[in-house]
């Protein structure tokens, strides 16, 4: 997803507070237990708001999460024999060279 | 030829095919370290990341406990759509921080953070406490796949292969397969696994929705079958749907074999992207086990709460003995559920492996050896769980929840312990203790919720408030975060 950083970071936190309205929205607190069944596309009611909101969190969690930058530190690279790996096991960093000093 | 009989036919294919995925996996192997073993060499791109992920996360518990329980239940188990999708949204504070760390420090376990994140008197019985939660977690993780696994064999093949032959016959076969293949036959595996998982589960709900005339038509003879099952509910179950979100959202994240697929990932990118397409999986995969064990209400009338985690299965073998296409779309569903719990109890395996020799006994040795201990070790958990799982009595939903109730007293260690530098080792095992004990003691006692929510969500926040008032009080217990390879600052703060 492009964009400046601050609008990705921006955009995830609009997202990630959203999403948590969501969930407040989709647990049935509004209606009374002892309520008669309505049907709404197929479903009770309450049902189908419940998944409403599910497909809101889905959406707005995958925008979230394509603006979210994981960046892996300089030097890492995705090939298990990568430098400061003599050994060839995949690690590497501080927890290599320990491992290379027992 | 019978459904039994053909059922018989296919597993045997499928088991065999499995054994060639291995070797192969076997032949592709780089070395014998245990970042080769346990994580593929940290080689995952984004499609197989994506399918392991999915084919891990949806096991014997949400094709066979999650429509036992929306059996149980009743349209209230749509939570289940939402508590899943929560744990893609709790990833969010873990993995943006962490997984830099991992690649800065070459994580294999868990532990391995632990090890570079607290130190003082108090970090080793910290990473001690909370390597035996994990493997608490995942044997009991394991178990409930075994359960899986004897209930659809025994089911489809009709008996044929008993329940007891199944659990045992297949545990040892995950056993080669895994200590042969190590973590790339699990990854490989997952992506044809997952797609299988996928078009099963959707044939199985186009069935019923084409057999019942529609879903209304389902909701309505559910609502005349059993009216609870469609009713609005008490604020006690609201209570508990919401706990289990929580439950769900802050446990899950915190499986070993999540945290080592972070780990395993090839870069960050693919991580986000993985992550980005999961979020919706839910949608077509709880979803659709929620409403196939809400339609089970209106076809069979179980009185037996074990015994309603097998509808899938029991609606396999109706679906299948009609003959023609429905006999080898029920198979489709069966080996891609199949499938699907040997490749979760495949990675719990993995997993236990590595946790044991590297956390629990303290082997962080890159060599062959510290691969065959974990190895070994993994056998002999399994023997053990066997005797367990031949055992009916406790439903895979309470499996579920009381494996969760331990993983998420494991929060303040990894989800604040990534934000907050002050938190410190004593506090966080103090914490981790009371909640543990909290837990444990009112589930034992007989008080698994309290108004609804789960003993586990209230002995975690117990956790958390002691591992906080005392990492912010005067230092005890040794320094918070360790500096040891550029934790100073740690990430960008704008990164979470």
């Amino acid at each position: 997803m492009r964009g400046s950083g601050t609008a990705r970071v921006r955009l995830r936190r609009v997202c990630l507070g959203a999403i948590a309205l969501l969930y407040v929205a989709s647990v049935p607190w509004y209606r009374d237990p002892g309520a008669p069944l309505r049907l709404w596309l197929g479903l009770p009611d309450w049902v189908a708001i419940a998944l409403l909101c599910y497909v809101g969190v889905a959406v707005l969690n995958g925008v979230a999460w394509l603006a979210t930058e994981v960046t892996d530190p300089p030097g890492t690279t995705s090939d298990a024999s990568g430098p400061g790996d003599a050994q060839g096991d995949g690690t590497r960093g501080a927890l290599a060279v320990r491992e290379r000093g027992r | 030829m019978d459904f039994g009989t053909t059922g018989l036919v296919v597993l045997g294919l499928f088991l065999a095919t499995l054994m060639g995925v291995a070797e192969l996996a076997r032949r592709a192997k780089r070395d014998a370290s245990p970042a080769d073993h346990f994580l593929a060499g940290r080689s995952l791109g984004p499609f197989v990341l994506f399918l392991t992920l999915y084919a891990t996360a949806y096991s014997g518990n949400s094709l066979l406990g999650y429509p036992g329980s929306a059996y149980r239940q009743g349209f209230a188990f749509v939570m289940s759509t939402g508590f899943m999708m929560s744990i893609i949204v709790v990833f969010h504070a873990l993995v943006p921080r962490l997984r830099p760390l991992a690649m800065q420090h070459g994580f294999v376990t868990p532990g391995d953070y632990l090890r570079v994140r607290f130190e003082g008197p108090f970090s080793r019985a910290l990473r001690l406490a909370i390597a035996v939660l994990m493997t608490l977690a995942l044997a009991n993780f394991l178990l409930a796949q075994l359960k899986a696994m004897g209930q659809v064999v025994e089911i489809v093949t009709a008996g044929r292969v008993s329940y007891a032959a199944g659990v045992i016959g297949l545990a040892f076969l995950i056993l080669v397969y895994e200590t042969r293949g190590g973590m790339r036959a699990v990854a490989w595996t997952d992506a044809a696994q997952g797609i299988a998982m996928l078009l099963g589960l959707s044939a199985l709900l186009g069935w019923l929705l084409l057999e019942a005339g529609g879903l209304e038509s389902i909701t309505r003879s559910v609502a005349a079958r059993r009216p609870t099952a469609v009713a609005v509910p008490s604020m006690r179950v609201c209570l508990n749907w919401f706990s289990t979100i929580v439950l769900m959202g802050l446990a899950s994240v915190l499986y070993p074999q999540a945290i080592q697929r972070v780990f395993a990932a090839e870069s960050g990118r693919a991580l986000s992207r993985s992550f980005a397409a999961m979020t919706f999986m839910p949608l077509v995969t709880t979803l659709v086990v929620t409403l196939i064990g809400v339609a089970a209400i209106a076809r069979f009338e179980i009185d037996e709460a074990v015994a309603a985690d097998g509808v899938v299965p029991m609606l396999l073998a109706d679906w299948g003995a009609r003959g023609g296409p429905g006999t080898a779309a029920a198979l489709v569903v069966f080996v891609g559920a199949l499938s699907a719990i040997m490749s979760t109890a495949d990675s719990c395996l993995l997993s236990l492996g590595s946790l044991l020799s590297r956390d629990l006994l303290g082997r962080t040795s890159s060599d062959a050896g510290a691969t065959a201990l974990g190895k070994r070790l993994a056998a002999v958990l399994l023997v053990a769980v066997i005797p367990v799982a031949l055992a009916r009595e406790l439903t895979l939903w309470r499996l579920i929840e009381l494996k969760m109730e331990l993983l998420i007293q494991c929060v303040p260690a990894f989800l604040i312990a990534l934000h907050w530098r002050r938190l410190a080792a004593g506090p966080v095992l103090a914490g981790l203790v009371a909640g543990t004990f909290f837990s444990v003691g009112l589930t034992l006692a007989g008080w698994p919720r309290l108004g609804g929510v789960h003993v586990g969500v209230v002995g975690c926040i117990v956790n958390v408030v002691v591992a906080v008032a005392f990492s912010a009080g005067p230092s005890i217990g040794g320094r918070g975060a360790s500096t040891a390879g550029g934790w100073r600052g740690g990430p960008p703060a704008d990164r979470v």
